[in-house]
């Protein structure tokens, strides 16, 4: 395994273990009905955490093995992944577009009971995800997205392009 | 990930050459050690540019390197 794969494999460890820890905690907050003081400060906590613990394993990494240049195969894999990333955080800005501007529609759809129930149902989803709840999901988009890059640079630096 | 169609002599090349090791043959061409491996094992398809300084780091044509379709090798 290369020093950038060792290095990719730390940050995806780290960010899934504090991020994950993180929006565990937050959403049991926000359900629990918690100010949102509390989340701010465990957000901050959970970014100055992953900045001293990256700074800390790669500084590690990086005296254990000899420094090495990009190439032309690290810049495509790296532009190929954020491709990715992109492309997952734009499916997720999409389905929270739908998500909260589809349940109007429903609720305008002539009624039924089935028709009624899926419009209650959308609704009462619509509303969950309003309020507090609206910057932690934003913030868990982009560390989807984020995670979604490592993990595919990973994959490509192993099963070639 | 299906390996490129693109084969290579590129082994057989470095043990011609003084059996050229993998760091050897990178520093003269200029990229990492990994992508020399990817490469090889054809897991990756170098531009034209890395593919003609590979030649010329075995100083051969680039048909002597890379063949395009089916090769036993």
């Amino acid at each position: 395994m290369s020093t950038t794969e060792k290095s990719l494999l730390a940050s995806l460890v780290i960010t899934l273990l504090v991020f994950g820890n993180f929006f565990v905690d937050t959403l049991e907050a926000v359900l629990a009905g918690e100010p949102m003081a509390n989340i701010g400060t465990s957000l901050v906590a959970a970014v100055i955490s992953v900045i001293i613990l990256e700074i800390i394993v790669q500084s590690l990494l990086a005296s254990l093995s000899a420094s090495q240049k990009d190439d032309e195969r690290d810049r495509l894999i790296e532009r190929m992944s954020f491709r990715n990333g992109y492309i997952c955080l734009s499916v997720g800005m999409w389905i929270w577009i739908a998500q909260t501007t589809i349940p109007t529609w429903w609720t305008d759809l002539p009624s039924s009971p089935f028709m009624a129930r899926l419009a209650e149902e959308t609704v009462r989803a619509a509303a969950i995800m309003t309020g507090a709840l609206v910057p932690i999901l934003l913030l868990l988009l982009f560390v989807i997205a984020e995670v979604t890059v490592t993990v595919t640079r990973l994959f490509y630096y192993r099963h070639g392009l | 990930m299906a390996p490129t169609s693109i084969k290579n002599n590129i082994r057989r090349l470095r043990f011609d050459t003084n059996e050229m090791t993998q760091q050897a043959l990178a520093e003269a061409v200029g990229v990492t050690r990994q992508t020399i491996i990817a490469i090889e094992h054809g897991k990756y398809s170098p531009s034209l540019e890395i593919a003609f300084r590979i030649a010329a780091a075995f100083d051969v044509a680039m048909d002597d390197v890379f063949i395009y379709g089916e090769l036993d090798q």
